[in-house]
């Protein structure tokens, strides 16, 4: 195609002036290549090289949507379950140590009674497991069983009910484990020990321990359901799995502290159950996360995503950073992710908790959405490159096409074989000025007889200037063959007859065949044509 | 003559282009994806491994050829197998059958009866095949077909509190190498029962075990396999009416009835966590529930040393022992789905997969390749120092021992699960009449077994 357009360039060159098939195919060229550019300006005023990353954006933020609600719901009915569960297992302690003669404040002088206590709560901890989508159900008491131990300080009795298959879903039974507790209660309930497990919590230094008792005493006024706390993920001292945990106080009903009670989602858990769908972008995850400002503590949130590509756990907060066509940049020194957030509503207005903040977002590293929109933006620009270099190649053909008929009359005039049986043109214009020659041809009125004869005369006169070349040309159009027709006969090409016949028209003095033609019959009707004459 | 070759190119291409049609829609591809639902008994630990696992094959070989694994549900082999009789009975309210599960033959032979499992022949040459363990392969063979493909396999190993043990070793002078047979161990179950009830003359009969099995069963199959004998008879029915069967039971009776051997429902790591074992015999996959110590009931925890002995033998049997582990079955449905699951499994136990998972849970590999050379190379750097000494354990006892595994029928699993509760029933009750000061008989014991 290059190699036609520039052929079609030096054609136009070579001659006098412009040609006029090289002055169409520029008025072509230029007009398509006016139309594409166009075309691409729109694209780019439009943005259409961003849909790439507006399609990451409607996708993530359909997930979000889905995610984010789904989140919300659950981890509401895990706090009111919790809630739940801290209630009736206050009332459960209050009705052991009333029977017993306790008072509300000795539990934590009462070491011999804390395993019967805690077998109470087994009941309805197991219950609060089966109703719930949790790996995990808790109750520690502000006490331990063997003050005089060395690490009485801290260690603190209770009982932590694992679900080892959260995920088994409606069709297969839940399995329980016992991480933390008193073994005869777990044997006299058939709860298999895992092998992490302890007889009691060690708290020393796990801030939602001292956190939950402190801020429970602080506000003795406001109900449990304005009390429960969620931690960040964290995993207990000695456990294999981390996790966040539900904690709400368990209090008796004079106000008494008893201890805190509740459920746990592992990171296992959230990621089968919160993985956004990955079958358009393998790399895509959910991530729950602590918010502060500018700032998603992700080493302290849970992620769902795909471990293989996001690994486990980010090991340090996310800034956000910026927003592009409505995704928000999250990066720390190591990787920047992409995607879109929005807060999580875990607490009621009058908590105590309520400063903290939870976002749960969608995102997928930051090279997942450049691809995108890089992807888009090759495509178009492949598209505007593949519509320049067809409308090279129309415009080459048009040009040619539109010239056709033009250039074919151009040659009828020059070689004057137009006549009023020559088959008309496409263009009207052309065809008005053939009929113009031919009119003008015929409307060249008789001479005089005298004069007529005289120049007969002048013709005949003149034959004998022909060249032996031109006679035997001559004699043919006296037999009454046609330019190509003599050409044919005497093995010459149409170029060498037309010469001579330029040079024939001029010696003999007339200005076209049909003039010629009137001679000849002329001859013709004075029987001048013999072997002298047509010497 | 050109137009009848004409028509016979234009045969030959049509029924290429068939050919090429039909074999691309029973392959998955990118364009037509598979998705397959799988359950297995991974958990606890094991789960994020398996887990990791299944993640890397779906971002890796998985989104190359279009199949995806979606886990669906994690539960105990004994939990899954409840729901898969179901499915394979046709309970109201049965579950919808996973495309790939983990079981054992015992299960896998009810689904092949009904023609609900592929045949992994179908999809593995004979050459693929004699890449892994012949034993292991073999185990998950029915009726010609290989239907139970091998994923990891264990046997049973005798785990010994070695710092328990110590300490009583070096107060009554007991050997350890009679832990080598059931008869030493029964013998030390009843000098240790003695000597920790005489720690508190003032408490009669407060004397703790020192021995017990998580399955009876197993060591009823073996001992009789130790001794040249089977646990069943030509008809499937237990053969317990011999003289090595009696002497088994009576080598358990009297130290169970005395209260040497603890009788428990529960796993023996359970009793082992609390100091009230030094030793038993199970699983070595369940090497991950031993932690390294005892906390008794006071909450003071002592630091604990285990060691991973041996399977014990019948006093003048040979050295055989129990090969065990649940395989994959994939259900019979269109070859599509029956292709990628095959896929799945090579993928999932290429030695380096199944050394991954092997180092992490306790298992063994099942490749001639992993078995062989990679876990001799690999044992070193396994991190977990319980797990790395139980497969140098493991692996010597495949060097000394012949392995065997257990029959496969239908019936299979009733039969081990009545013996088991007989068993124990027969020997709580005569721990129960002995306390009560009752004589106690091993005939009665016999005669509760079926």
């Amino acid at each position: 195609m290059l190699k036609l357009a520039i052929d079609l360039w030096k054609r136009g060159k070579n001659k006098n002036g412009v040609s006029l098939q090289r002055r169409l195919f520029l008025f072509f060229s230029a007009t398509t290549v006016f139309v594409v550019l166009l075309f691409a300006a729109l694209l780019i005023i439009l943005d259409v090289g961003g849909s790439g990353v507006k399609t990451v954006r409607n996708y993530a933020e359909g997930e979000l949507s889905h995610m984010g609600n789904f989140v919300e719901t659950d981890f509401g009915r895990l706090s009111v379950q919790g809630v739940s569960f801290a209630e009736n297992a206050g009332k459960c302690i209050d009705e052991y140590l009333a029977e017993n003669n306790i008072s509300q404040n000795s539990l934590d002088k009462s070491p011999e009674h804390l395993i019967p206590i805690l077998s109470r709560q087994i009941d309805e901890a197991l219950a609060t497991i089966n109703k719930s989508i949790c790996t995990g159900v808790f109750i520690l008491l502000d006490a331990t069983v063997n003050l005089s131990a060395d690490n009485a300080a801290y260690s603190r009795a209770g009982i932590f009910i694992k679900n080892t298959h959260p995920n088994s879903a409606d069709t297969v039974h839940s399995k329980f484990n016992y991480l933390r507790g008193p073994a005869e209660i777990a044997r006299a309930n058939g709860i298999e020990l895992l092998g992490q497990w302890k007889m009691e919590f060690d708290t020393e230094n796990e801030s939602f321990w001292n956190d939950v008792m402190e801020v429970a005493k602080e506000n003795e006024e406001l109900p449990l359901s304005r009390l429960y706390y969620w931690t960040d993920c964290i995993k207990l001292k000695g456990n294999s799995e981390s996790g966040i945990l539900l904690c709400v106080p368990v209090r008796s009903d004079g106000g008494e502290i008893y201890g805190v009670c509740g459920v746990e989602v592992s990171d296992m858990l959230f990621k089968q159950k919160y993985t956004p769908n990955d079958s358009v972008y393998k790399r895509v995850f959910t991530l729950m996360a602590p918010m502060e400002g500018n700032i998603l503590h992700s080493e302290n949130g849970l992620i769902a995503g795909n471990y293989f590509l996001t690994g486990d756990r980010m090991q340090t907060s996310l800034s956000l950073s910026e927003s592009t066509n409505g995704i928000c940049f999250y990066e720390n020194e190591n990787i920047s992710y992409g995607g879109v957030h929005r807060e999580l509503k875990l607490y009621p207005h009058d908590s105590p908790y309520q400063a903290d903040k939870w976002a749960i977002s969608v995102m997928m590293p930051k090279t997942v959405i450049d691809e995108a929109e890089q992807g888009v933006r090759t495509m178009l620009f492949a598209l505007v490159i593949l519509l320049l270099a067809v409308s090279f190649v129309v415009s080459i053909f048009i040009s040619k096409k539109y010239l056709k008929p033009v250039t074919e009359a151009l040659d009828s005039i020059k070689t004057r074989s137009y006549t009023k049986e020559t088959p008309k043109n496409v263009y009207i214009e052309i065809n008005d000025l053939m009929d113009f020659l031919v009119q003008q041809e015929e409307s060249v009125k008789p001479q005089s007889e005298t004069a007529t004869m005289s120049m007969f005369d002048n013709f005949l006169e003149n034959l004998k200037t022909l060249s032996k070349a031109e006679a035997m040309v001559f004699d043919k159009y006296l037999d009454g063959l046609k330019a190509q027709e003599i050409a044919d006969e005497l093995h010459l090409s149409i170029n060498t007859i037309k010469t001579h016949n330029r040079r024939i028209f001029s010696k003999l003095n007339v200005s076209t065949r049909k003039e010629l033609m009137v001679y000849i019959d002329m001859m013709k009707e004075r029987k001048l044509i013999g072997e002298s004459d047509k010497g | 003559m050109k137009k009848r070759q004409f028509l016979s190119m234009l045969c030959v291409v049509m029924i290429c282009f068939a050919f090429s049609a039909c074999a691309n829609l029973n392959r998955p591809s990118k364009s037509a994806p598979v998705t397959l639902n799988m359950w297995h008994n991974y958990g606890g630990e094991m789960q994020k491994t398996m887990d990791e696992l299944i993640d890397e094959f779906n971002s890796t070989v998985g989104a190359e050829q279009g199949i995806n694994v979606t886990v669906t549900a994690i539960s105990s082999s004994k939990e899954l197998n409840s729901s898969l009789d179901m499915i394979v009975n046709d309970d109201p309210g049965a579950p919808e059958m996973p495309d790939i599960c983990t079981a054992y033959p015992k299960t896998a032979i009810k689904f092949q009866q009904k023609n609900k499992i592929a045949d992994f022949n179908e999809y593995f040459t004979q050459e693929e095949l004699s890449e892994y363990v012949f034993s292991f392969v073999e185990e998950g063979k029915i009726a010609n077909g290989l239907y139970v493909f091998p994923l990891a396999k264990s046997t049973e190993i005798l785990y010994l509190n070695q710092t328990l043990f110590d300490e009583f070793a070096d107060a009554t002078g007991a050997q350890e190498n009679k832990l080598s047979t059931f008869e030493g161990i029964a013998e030390l179950s009843k000098m240790y029962y003695d000597w920790t009830d005489s720690k508190t003359p003032e408490v009669p009969n407060d004397g703790k075990a020192f021995y017990t099995a998580d399955s009876w069963f197993n060591i009823a199959q073996v001992g009789l396999r130790q001794k040249g004998d089977s646990l069943f008879n030509e008809e499937n029915e237990l053969n317990l009416d011999n003289d090595t069967y009696k002497h088994i039971l009576n080598t358990f009776y009297t130290p169970a009835a005395e209260g040497g051997v603890a009788i428990y429902d529960g796993y023996s790591s359970d009793l082992s966590k609390t100091g009230d074992l030094v030793c038993s015999t199970g699983s070595s996959a369940g090497i991950l529930f031993y932690g390294d110590t005892i906390t008794t009931s006071d909450n003071v925890t002592h630091k604990v040393k285990y060691s991973i002995l041996p399977y014990p033998i019948v006093e003048g049997g040979e050295k055989v022992a129990i090969q065990r582990g649940s395989g994959i079955i994939v259900k019979k449905s269109e070859e599509k789905k029956e292709y990628a699951a095959s896929v799945f499994v090579k993928w999932l136990t290429a030695p380096k997969q199944n050394m991954k998972f092997i180092s992490q849970t306790g298992y063994l590999p099942v490749t001639k390749q992993a078995f062989e050379e990679d876990i001799l190379k690999h044992i070193d750097k396994v991190e977990n120092e319980r797990i790395k000494e139980m497969l140098a354990a493991v692996m010597q006892m495949y060097k000394d021992y012949t392995f065997f595994t257990a029959p496969t029928f239908a019936e299979f699993d009733n039969i081990s699960q009545e013996y088991e509760e007989d068993f124990k029933k027969a020997l709580s009750d005569a721990r129960q009449m002995r306390i009560s000061g009752a004589e106690t008989f091993v005939e009665e014991a016999f005669a509760k077994i079926k």
